[in-house]
């Protein structure tokens, strides 16, 4: 199989640029003895850009809410590959998401926004490499993302 | 042979529902070393979906606990599933993760909750003690009123 990041190429898809965490906390922490990657919360950033603001149902489609877990996505896969000094081809898989949606009362399609994240995942890592899911609405986001996801990658 | 946590299921008169499918493209369960992780388990029963609405508003407490304990079951559902159908695999429960479908400032997710970890204690006894967070929500994947996460460790 090609390596990872040929692999995004062949999405058609790019890493957006890191950018360190927006209060005292780190991007990543790797538990070594247990071959995982914790990744902190990341939302649809390209560098300092937000690409996606506002209540999914409301200011943003469903659409674009999973547009903008796909590109957060993209962001936990950067935190994940310079936890481990650049090497992506150590990333192994993708086992857990919490995605949180940022939303009004009554939004129930909460799971087909988290699901642009979850494909990505399941697209660049097969089926033995795709996470669980855990999907929750939220009425407030940092800076007002529309997606919200943590992550805990394997390696190897 | 029936396994021992088949037993005691039995002896509680419990029968676990249908692993379900996911609500979208993800997998319901991952391992990661002795860790099996499960996605967050809604209130489906065997297809159909129970315990739609918001708490506080359309469900009183005891209705969503019981939503909750529907969500435990689903989760070991799918804890079965992963060890191929041999509950005796499982060494612990380590943690949940409750949340709540609630109306603006209730206060009451963990008596809500509790149904998915009382339901842990007594068909795992000492091993079903589990670390856990209740949160409340204001929406829920087509609108359920609780979602339930969980950590297993395997043996």
């Amino acid at each position: 199989m090609a390596g990872l990041l040929a692999r995004l190429a062949d999405l058609g898809l790019e890493l957006p640029p890191i950018h360190p965490p927006v209060a005292n906390y780190v991007g990543a922490t790797v538990a070594v003895s247990a071959g995982q990657i914790w990744v902190a919360g990341e939302g649809p950033m390209w560098a300092r850009e937000c690409r996606f603001q506002g209540k999914v149902g409301r200011d943003l489609t469903v659409e674009q809410g999973r547009a903008s877990a796909e590109l957060t996505g993209l962001n936990l896969l950067k935190q994940a590959i310079v936890a481990l000094d650049g090497d992506a081809d150590r990333l192994t898989g993708c086992v857990r998401l919490l995605g949180l949606v940022h939303c009004e009362p009554g939004f129930d399609q909460g799971h087909q926004v988290i699901a642009g994240a979850a494909e990505l995942m399941a697209k660049l890592f097969g089926p033995t490499g795709s996470p669980v899911v855990s999907i929750t609405g939220a009425p407030a986001l940092p800076i007002g993302i529309a997606t919200e996801l943590d992550a805990i990658f394997t390696f190897r | 042979m029936a396994g021992k946590i088949d037993a005691r299921l039995k002896e509680l008169g419990i029968e676990l529902p249908q692993a379900a499918a996911p609500a979208a493209n993800y997998v319901p369960y991952a391992i990661s070393g002795n860790l099996l992780f499960v996605s967050g388990q809604i209130t489906m029963l065997n297809g159909e979906l129970k315990f739609v609405g918001k708490v506080g508003q359309d469900l009183d407490v005891d209705q969503a606990r019981q939503a909750a304990r529907l969500c435990g079951l689903n989760l070991i559902a799918q804890a079965r599933a992963a060890c191929g159908g041999d509950l005796d695999r499982v060494k612990r429960c380590l943690k949940l993760g409750g949340f709540v479908n609630c109306v603006d400032g209730f206060t009451q997710q963990p008596a809500i909750i509790n149904g998915a970890s009382d339901l842990m204690v007594e068909v795992f006894a000492e091993a079903g003690k589990h670390a856990r967070f209740a949160v409340g929500a204001n929406a829920l994947p087509l609108g359920v009123a609780v979602e339930i996460e969980a950590i297993f460790e395997l043996a």
